[in-house]
């Protein structure tokens, strides 16, 4: 694929915000790199999101958001959603019933992995991180992208018995629109690692998965390195590093049923 | 758990009053948008199958402010009040105190300048940080839609903020 300066016009608020695919990226930087008019429209889009962040951010005044969360309590108490307003009346006597199923949701939602998701962790082990990135890249441009291809985890998972000298857990999430493509060997940081690769559209998603004994909790870190990003924790003794050109919020997604089906 | 959670919901607040906020132009009508799009959003949590959550709560936002814009006929185009400045956009952090007010000010001409098509995707994506996918599904539009009026809004901003250097 090449670009030229049309394209890179049409694609560089994509390439700005990160949501450029791995081809076009590379199309796009080595026209760039060749083009002067070109690298001052990348400047123009980078210095137009830079002037936003002076915009003001609109926060929910205090008086509404008393009358959300009453609204809340008041369907809380109905479910249907039905008779509202008759129910606000009742919220009174029945001020501890919200409280007792928010407490219970909200145990059941708070997996560890959430909450620790959203405290954006340092930038994880920087050899680690550049390894997975490599071993990311080196799948996709050797044409190597799995040894063993199968949608199938019951067809992919004994065929790592005798490659590695452990078990990984492979999972189906398909019906979350994550389908499995296949499972490799590599090896990543002196690390024996089952690669398990799985697809959301066109954009190739590589979990490397490895034994890592550590004492501590599931440590999650998240890190955005040269347009891939990287989601890492360790749970169960394994070590996992997800990496993909998917949009962060979708790779986030993708790890949190991940994390939540091969812990089920 | 398909359903979502009110707590996920209310979560969301401040991205739905920032939305609306932008979208109507005063605090009042995002204020009856917002509550609206609540009662709206709480009666169907439990239909609620699979999917984003912030993204299908600003989506039921966003539409209560298209036919609001309809209700009132007439989108009314408030001059900027230097009293309203600043009225509801929280503490400023230190980064923003150190922005000059002139700055601030000019962008957020900037922004009110463009159409609620344009206005939209600036705010869920530079606001927000939603990702295109979660864009195209609050905006109904596919994902390269979402791309094309984001090049045209950032276009039409520079061009706003160009101007206003004279």
């Amino acid at each position: 694929m090449s670009m030229n300066c049309e394209d890179v016009e049409r694609f560089a608020g994509a390439y700005a915000d990160g949501e450029l695919d791995l081809e076009r990226t590379l199309a796009l930087e080595a026209h760039v790199s060749t083009c002067a008019a070109c690298t001052t429209r990348l400047d123009e889009a980078h210095a137009v999101k830079h002037a936003l962040r002076a915009a003001p951010y609109f926060r929910a005044p205090e008086a509404l958001a008393a009358r959300v969360r009453a609204a809340a309590a008041a369907a809380s108490t109905d479910a249907t959603g039905m008779a509202r307003q008759a129910n606000i009346l009742r919220v009174q006597r029945n001020r501890w019933r919200p409280w007792l199923l928010s407490a219970v949701s909200l145990a059941a939602a708070a997996l560890v992995f959430v909450v620790v998701l959203r405290e954006r962790a340092a930038v994880a082990d920087d050899a680690t991180t550049e390894a997975v990135i490599e071993g990311h890249v080196r799948s996709l441009m050797a044409g190597h992208l799995v040894d063993v291809a199968s949608t199938d985890r019951h067809t992919v998972k004994p065929w790592f018995a005798g490659r590695v000298d452990f078990s990984p857990t492979v999972v189906d999430l398909v019906t979350d629109g994550f389908p499995l493509v296949g499972g490799r060997v590599d090896y990543i940081d002196r690390h024996t690692a089952a690669a398990l690769i799985y697809k959301r559209r066109d954009h190739v998603i590589n979990v490397f998965v490895w034994p890592q004994a550590t004492g501590s909790p599931s440590h999650v870190t998240r890190s955005d390195v040269r347009g891939y990003h990287l989601i890492s924790w360790t749970r169960g003794g394994m070590a996992v590093w997800i990496v993909s050109d998917l949009a962060l919020s979708e790779l986030e997604d993708f790890g949190r049923k991940l994390d939540a089906a091969m812990h089920d | 758990m398909s359903a979502v959670s009110h707590e996920a919901l209310l979560s969301h607040l401040d991205a739905a009053y920032n939305l609306a906020r932008w979208l109507m132009g005063n605090p009042a009508d995002a204020e009856d948008v917002v509550q609206d799009a609540y009662v709206r959003a709480l009666a169907g949590a439990e239909q609620f199958r699979g999917g984003d959550p912030r993204a299908w709560l600003l989506s039921i936002v966003r539409n209560g402010c298209y036919s609001s814009h309809r209700r009132l006929r007439v989108r009314q185009a408030t001059d900027f009040d230097e009293t309203v400045h600043g009225e509801d956009t929280g503490t400023p952090s230190p980064e923003q105190l150190t922005i000059d007010r002139d700055t601030s000010r000019r962008v957020r001409l900037a922004v009110e300048s463009l159409t609620p098509e344009s206005q939209e995707v600036i705010v869920l994506r530079e606001f927000e940080g939603l990702s295109y996918k979660e864009i195209a599904e609050v905006v109904a539009a596919p994902v390269g839609t979402v791309m094309s009026r984001l090049s045209r809004a950032r276009a039409q901003l520079a061009a706003a903020l160009a101007e206003q250097r004279g």
